[in-house]
């Protein structure tokens, strides 16, 4: 008997084990696999929301508040604007990539960023764009502070963020030199619209030399001067004030030059890090091209559709409307120039001049319509 | 025996366990699928509120300046009630009567599920009504809905209008409630 | 009878432990169902999010409106007629969806589809409405405003957003 209770208790024990490492395994491989999935999701979630909100931001102007980014390290993350433009985060484990971006979003992933619009207004068209930022001190180096340089300089900050009540903040300063220069605004920092406010008045006789001081992540130094030269500096952007239309943006860390046409091109190069991706180009290069290549292809279908629209209501204008005909004509052929221009190289500057000056001319025809009762004011 | 009872009594334990485990996994099931779908929510929302705001902007068909819009003969029915608009001969909270009921009705997912009632009070200022001495109230549709206790989806939509020379702040409130019928 | 207790023991012991397992893999395909099902509620909200997120985009789109939830039937009218302008909107929107717009109040009763011959006297325009092989549609109706460019008035209208699962 004692036999048998003996066999039945080692055969107890080996099914015991047997059992045992059969549940752990299960439960191990199971659960491991699927926290990794989770993972993955919850970081896919993540990414899906931050669209979301931004679009929220696009439609409706007001600023909001992200920290779904202080989950997990996002900072793999990058647009991808070669195809139609999406955000791809890569790591060792998985790629993660969203669905299209379809509004240009110019983004940091650090755990806090305030999401904010801007635009730029060409009258009969307006142009949105979404910036995603986290701490930042832009700091301004004009090496020129001639009236004209100056002005550029306000109209640029213009378009940068406006973080005014939300953290974490963009603040605005100078250097010169050695000396970063920040507390501008009551002693303390200045937000964009202090910092505008402080440009508009005058600036009799102030100079500033290249920055040579050291600077940290939050720093992005911004150099405006007719004569940028690749690697000035090595780290920052350089930029040509705008002449006729169109002027150089130089990433004084990789020496790349583009041609800009507008300031939306300006504040996508300032948002981007330095970071390079596998084609070498800096985190900054990626959003002047993602905004060339949403900017160019919403107004290009804006154009487009002007002129269809125009062409529509020559022969429909009802009877007391003539003085609208000649307009409207005018107008027409305006946008059809202009979908023709941006069929070509925009890096060329010249023919970035040429847009330049034709958006001009539209935007003109355009406040002429309105004046003669031709066209609603926006 | 007794090695077999105790035996027994731990087997029967593992199994309840087992049953426990499943029947809550069910559980969480079941309350999952109850979760209200919040997409539905916002949808919803977006469609009172565009309601509202469309039906506010809609031209009547009347040139007269006071009527021109269903904001216009809105405040035309709050402020000067008895006005004729245009050649039509009829007056404007006539008219606010009608194409209001019209309008609102003629969206099929409101005229077949759901009541609405649209209420007009002013803002920073009161309107008195001289036959009966007390503050006008305006209320288009189904004026019982304003103070019942049913669930109800709200939109509101300020009006202000310049009427005779005078500034007027209304406020219009777009209540909607599900038919129970 | 000791053997006899010992070996039915045994089989007992077995038994017990094959039920065991049994219910684990009841238990594991259980998860993975319900894992599956809320993979599929999730499509369905994520369908139903990329409706509203298009409703919001249109009624705010400088291609369709004046303002605000406000279409413009020129703009409407004259992107029927572009060439091309479904891959181009694509670009823009994405590319599972279609648009109707259908005017409910007309002052001068023009309630057809529009055309470039029939403008400005009709009502109702659709985009986008190749693409019906798709399976899985959603769609959405929201209340909005036309504006009548050529007699300046405003009407109201209905917007019918379908989104196609691919």
């Amino acid at each position: 008997m004692s036999l048998v209770a003996e066999v039945y208790r080692v055969f107890q024990i080996i099914l015991g084990i047997i059992l045992s490492v059969f549940i752990l395994y299960v439960l191990i491989a199971y659960s491991g696999g699927y926290s990794g999935v989770q993972q993955s999701l919850d970081r896919a979630t993540i990414i899906k929301n931050f669209l979301t909100d931004s679009r929220s931001v696009y439609f409706t102007g007001n600023a909001i508040n992200f920290t779904d980014f202080g989950a997990f390290d996002f900072s793999s993350c990058e647009v991808d604007w070669r195809q139609e433009p999406h955000i791809v985060c890569v790591t060792e484990d998985e790629e993660i990539r969203s669905e299209s971006m379809l509004i240009p979003i110019f983004f940091n992933t650090d755990s806090e960023v305030v999401i904010t619009r801007n635009a730029i207004d060409f009258g009969w068209w307006r142009y949105y764009y979404i910036t995603a930022t986290s701490r930042k001190r832009i700091l301004f180096n004009p090496l020129e502070t001639d009236d004209e340089a100056w002005e550029f300089m306000i109209d640029v900050v213009r378009h940068l963020p406006d973080t005014y009540g939300f953290s974490p903040r963009t603040t605005y300063g100078f250097c010169d030199g050695m000396e970063m220069i920040e507390n501008l605004c009551s002693g303390s920092l200045c937000e964009q619209r202090e910092f505008s406010s402080l440009l508009t008045r005058s600036h009799p006789g102030m100079t500033f030399s290249l920055c040579t001081t050291d600077m940290n992540r939050e720093h992005r130094l911004v150099v405006i001067s007719r004569d940028c030269a690749p690697h000035m500096l090595d780290r920052g952007i350089c930029i040509t004030p705008m002449t006729n239309g169109a002027g150089k943006i130089v990433f004084l860390d990789t020496g790349a030059e583009y041609t800009y046409t507008n300031t939306a091109d300006i504040a996508a190069a300032v948002m981007g890090r330095t970071d390079q991706d596998i084609f070498r180009k800096t985190e900054g290069e990626n959003f002047l091209s993602l905004n060339k290549k949403m900017l160019f292809r919403m107004m290009g279908l804006a154009a487009e559709e002007m002129e269809a629209r125009s062409e529509l209501i020559i022969p429909n204008l009802p009877p007391g409307k003539e003085q609208c005909i000649t307009a409207q004509a005018n107008f027409r052929d305006s946008m059809n120039i202009i979908t023709q221009i941006l069929e070509l190289d925009m890096e060329d500057e010249a023919i970035a001049q040429t847009l330049a000056t034709e958006l001009d001319k539209a935007g003109a025809l355009w406040q002429s319509l309105i004046n003669n009762g031709c066209e609603h004011a926006r | 025996m007794q090695n077999n009872e105790a035996g027994m009594k731990g087997q029967t334990t593992m199994i309840v366990l087992v049953f426990m485990l499943i029947l809550f996994a069910g559980l969480g099931l079941f309350l999952f699928s109850l979760a209200e779908n919040v997409s539905q929510e916002d949808y919803m929302d977006l469609y009172v509120n565009n309601l509202l705001l469309s039906v506010m902007r809609t031209d009547t068909g009347y040139d007269d300046i006071n009527c021109k819009s269903v904001s216009d003969i809105i405040t035309c029915s709050f402020v000067m009630p008895d006005w004729i608009c245009g050649d039509s001969g009829m007056r404007c909270r006539d008219i606010a009567n009608q194409s209001l009921s019209e309008y609102i009705e003629a969206f099929e997912l409101i005229s077949e599920n759901y009541r609405y009632a649209l209420q007009i009070t002013s803002q920073g200022f009161v309107a008195i009504d001289p036959a009966e001495g007390k503050p006008i109230e305006l209320v288009f549709g189904d004026a019982e809905l304003i103070d019942s206790r049913e669930s109800k989806r709200t939109a509101n939509y300020a009006i202000q209008k310049r009427l005779g020379g005078s500034n007027y702040n209304l406020k219009a409130t777009l209540l909607i409630s599900r038919r129970t019928d | 009878m000791p053997g006899r207790s010992g070996q039915s023991n045994i089989i007992e012991y077995i038994f017990m432990t094959l039920f065991v397992i049994i219910m684990i893999v009841v238990l594991i395909v259980f998860i993975s169902w319900f894992q599956y099902t809320q993979i599929g509620m999730r499509g369905g909200n994520l369908q139903a999010e990329r409706a509203e997120f298009l409703m919001n985009y249109m009624i705010n789109s400088p291609y369709l409106v004046l303002e605000n939830s406000m279409l413009d039937d020129s703009k409407l009218t004259s992107l029927l007629y572009m060439d091309d302008y479904c891959n181009n909107l694509d670009g823009i929107f994405g590319d599972d969806w279609s648009l109707e717009v259908e005017l409910l109040t007309s002052e001068e009763g023009c309630y057809a589809n529009c055309t470039l011959e029939n403008y400005p006297c009709c009502g109702s325009w659709t985009f986008c409405d190749n693409r019906r092989d798709f399976n899985k549609t959603r769609n959405y109706v929201i209340p909005v405003n036309v504006f009548r460019k050529m007699s300046d008035h405003v009407e109201l209208a209905s917007m019918r957003v379908t989104v196609y699962a691919k």
